[in-house]
């Protein structure tokens, strides 16, 4: 049976990224697992969910990336919610009520860049509108809740009217297209 | 003298050929040219660099032109902007939900896994790739479901325009390999060329094999066309002038019934190939020209069709690939529903049934075909066919509420965990291609290809059986030969070297 080639010849990848995943897989495994026992045989506080939370975040953001929608925007609010929700359980584990003030200014901060980005590349960047949207009700709500439980810091305010701000001018530069971007997003 | 300070200007360097060529031209043609190109300005508007890109390609269709002889009257006459239509000067607004059977395919793809499938057209001449590229400039606009970004939505991946130059290249890496589709406007197709050979590979959940083959010979149709072929219209080949229509997007899955009862989606385990499975995939590419008149005698003389015939051959051939004594070969065949449910849909309309023999039943092409062509016939029968069409419709109908987020997770692990090992292999058969008669004049042969799986297809006196190797070990496609040629079809085999060894 002789075969007449008719395909170029592929250069193959030296490192793919599956063949990454399936090394690192089993050590990051193994971590979870040993965090798990040496925290609970060493008892409370449960730090091994500081090391869970750090170990997915590596994984997901280094080792395997979102497969759809892995632009500049969504990549930075993913980067930002997962180190907001680090923070809060640093803090919940081992109190000293600091993140009510440093999730804010993290939250505010990550909002201010993804707003530049957004709105630098907006033609472009207004398919990337729904993680941006995502942190702005975030930080809406976190306002709103602030202000319900009597903690109006500076914090807090300024992450409240920033992400009024950026929704008020999201209004307004897009109109009709907020409306189909959420129309899109939330379809069944 | 005066040195003169500063970087010197590109142009001062190395004068672009195209502007050689402009300043060769006479005055006249010069502001022909100049109005052309202020033409083309106001038919696109996207940013400045796919501008750029555009302007470019017709930059490189005219030289060509110009090196063929062709005068520039008649190379503007056919490079006419206002092919270009309002597609790169509108704003993206169009979006696509997902049609109920491409649901699956964001949801199951891995890292190095996506359901990605390919059709070839091979002229009797080498491509000018610069013609290539301006025909797919052209022709995209027609279908806006293709020129499309996969997004994703809170309950369900969606389809969602996205305006840009849509590239063609010269093909370098392994066929049907993965397409990266999460940057911002990434493409969900690749039109790419080598010597004689127009591939376009889709993810499957932009379209399936008929609506593929649409699109390519819509694209083909064009390129001859701007090669000086003229055509009639017919077979399948759109008119990239025309506005698309409703039904061309439309979801037909709507169509089905209720269902009683969830059905075709039960799950037993199939044997599989044997040997190491390739880290590359697919690790080598087979194709077995067969003489089509010859492959339909055949299956007349054993009253099969020619599905059921290649199916028992494919059987006979995944015996003799596996080691194992016991257990069942099950084979995949995707059905088209356009043939119980006429639609004009250019999305995924197609389903599939499982065909299944014990393996120690095979022995032997004659004694399985007869129970492979009864079970043919029961599992692609119009009712059970829209038995498993309502059943589609109304997971799809369950799972909807659902966050995508968890849908995802419990897909990917159930699809790693199911997929791969509920068939042995899959056969899809296209069947006839038809194209126009100028047009056909012009091709020498097609094929289709699945990732991991066996494709087929007939143009003309020439069917192609495709196969996407996933392990190296060759038994497989030694049986199928020996088979065919003690049948007396001798293949033409051609194909690409083992990927990886």
């Amino acid at each position: 049976m002789n075969v007449k080639i008719i395909y170029p010849h592929a250069e193959k990848k030296k490192i793919q990224r599956q063949d990454v995943i399936h090394w690192a897989k089993w050590p990051f495994l193994l971590a979870v697992i040993a965090c798990v026992i040496v925290n609970i045989a060493a008892g409370p506080p449960a730090w091994c969910l500081i090391s869970i939370w750090s170990l997915w975040m590596v994984w997901s953001f280094f080792i395997s990336p979102a497969l759809v929608e892995y632009n500049r925007i969504s990549l930075w609010i993913r980067f930002i919610t997962s180190s907001s929700i680090l923070l809060l359980i640093i803090d919940t584990l081992f109190p000293a009520g600091w993140s009510a003030a440093v999730v804010p200014i993290v939250d505010t901060g990550g909002l201010a860049v993804a707003s530049i980005l957004f709105f630098t590349d907006l033609e472009r960047q207004k398919q990337n509108m729904m993680p941006l949207l995502l942190l702005l009700f975030s930080c809406l709500f976190l306002s709103v809740s602030g202000l319900l439980g009597g903690r109006m810091t500076w914090e807090i305010i300024a992450a409240g009217a920033l992400a009024a701000a950026v929704l008020a001018v999201c209004i307004a530069v897009l109109r009709k297209g907020l409306i189909r971007e959420l129309r899109k997003r939330f379809h069944t | 003298m005066k040195k003169e300070k500063g970087r010197p200007k590109r142009k001062d360097v190395m004068e672009a050929p195209f502007e050689i060529y402009r300043r060769s031209l006479p005055e006249a043609e010069q502001e022909k040219l100049a109005l052309f190109f202020d033409d083309i300005k106001n038919h696109v508007m996207l940013a400045k660099g796919e501008v750029l890109k555009i302007r470019t390609d017709f930059e490189n269709a005219l030289l060509y032109y110009s090196s063929a002889g062709l005068s520039l009257d008649d190379a503007l006459d056919r490079l006419s902007v206002s092919n270009l239509g309002g597609f790169y000067a509108r704003p993206p607004v169009l979006w696509y939900k997902l049609d109920d059977a491409a649901k699956i395919f964001p949801l199951s793809m891995r890292h190095g896994q996506m359901s990605v499938f390919r059709l070839s057209i091979y002229l009797k001449q080498d491509i000018v790739p610069e013609i290539l590229q301006m025909s797919l400039n052209f022709t995209i606009k027609r279908f806006p479901s293709f020129a499309t970004t996969v997004k994703k939505g809170f309950f369900w991946h969606y389809l969602d325009a996205s305006k840009r130059r849509y590239a063609v290249e010269l093909e370098s890496g392994i066929p049907c390999r993965p397409l990266k589709i999460s940057r911002s406007a990434s493409q969900s197709f690749r039109v790419v060329y080598f010597h004689n050979r127009v591939s376009i590979e889709y993810f499957h959940v932009l379209t399936d094999g008929t609506g593929g083959m649409i699109f390519l010979k819509t694209l083909i149709a064009e390129y001859l066309h701007l090669l000086g072929t003229e055509w009639t219209r017919a077979d399948g080949v759109l008119n990239i002038n025309d506005i698309p229509s409703e039904q061309e997007t439309a979801n037909e899955f709507l169509r089905a019934g209720k269902a009683e009862k969830m059905s075709g989606y039960s799950y037993q385990p199939a044997l599989q190939m044997s040997g190491k499975i390739s880290k590359v995939q697919p690790c080598r590419i087979l194709h077995f020209r067969l003489d089509a008149s010859r492959l339909k005698d055949i299956a007349r003389s054993k009253n099969v069709t020619v599905t059921s015939y290649i199916l028992a051959l494919l059987f006979v051939a995944g015996k003799s690939a596996t080691d194992e004594p016991k257990g069942c070969i099950s084979i995949q065949v995707p059905v088209n529903m356009r043939k119980y449910y006429p639609s004009e849909t250019l999305r995924n309309f197609s389903l599939y049934c499982g065909i299944r023999l014990p393996a120690d039943c095979i022995s032997d092409t004659e004694s399985i075909i007869e129970n492979i062509s009864e079970q043919l016939k029961q599992e692609t029968s119009l009712q059970s066919m829209s038995r498993m069409m309502a059943s589609t419709k109304r997971m799809n109908e369950l799972l909807r509420f659902i966050p995508l987020s968890i849908k995802s997770a419990a897909a990917r692990n159930m699809f790693g965990f199911l997929g791969d090992s509920a068939f042995s292999n899959t056969l899809s058969n296209l069947g006839v291609v038809k194209m126009p008669p100028q047009m056909a004049q012009q091709i020498d042969s097609m094929d289709f290809m699945l990732g991991g799986s066996c494709g087929m297809i007939t143009f003309e006196n020439t069917t192609t059986l495709s196969v996407a190797k996933r392990t190296a070990d060759p038994s497989f496609e030694e049986k199928l030969y020996d088979l065919f040629a003690a049948d007396g079809i001798i293949p033409v085999m051609e194909g690409s070297e083992l990927y990886e060894c």
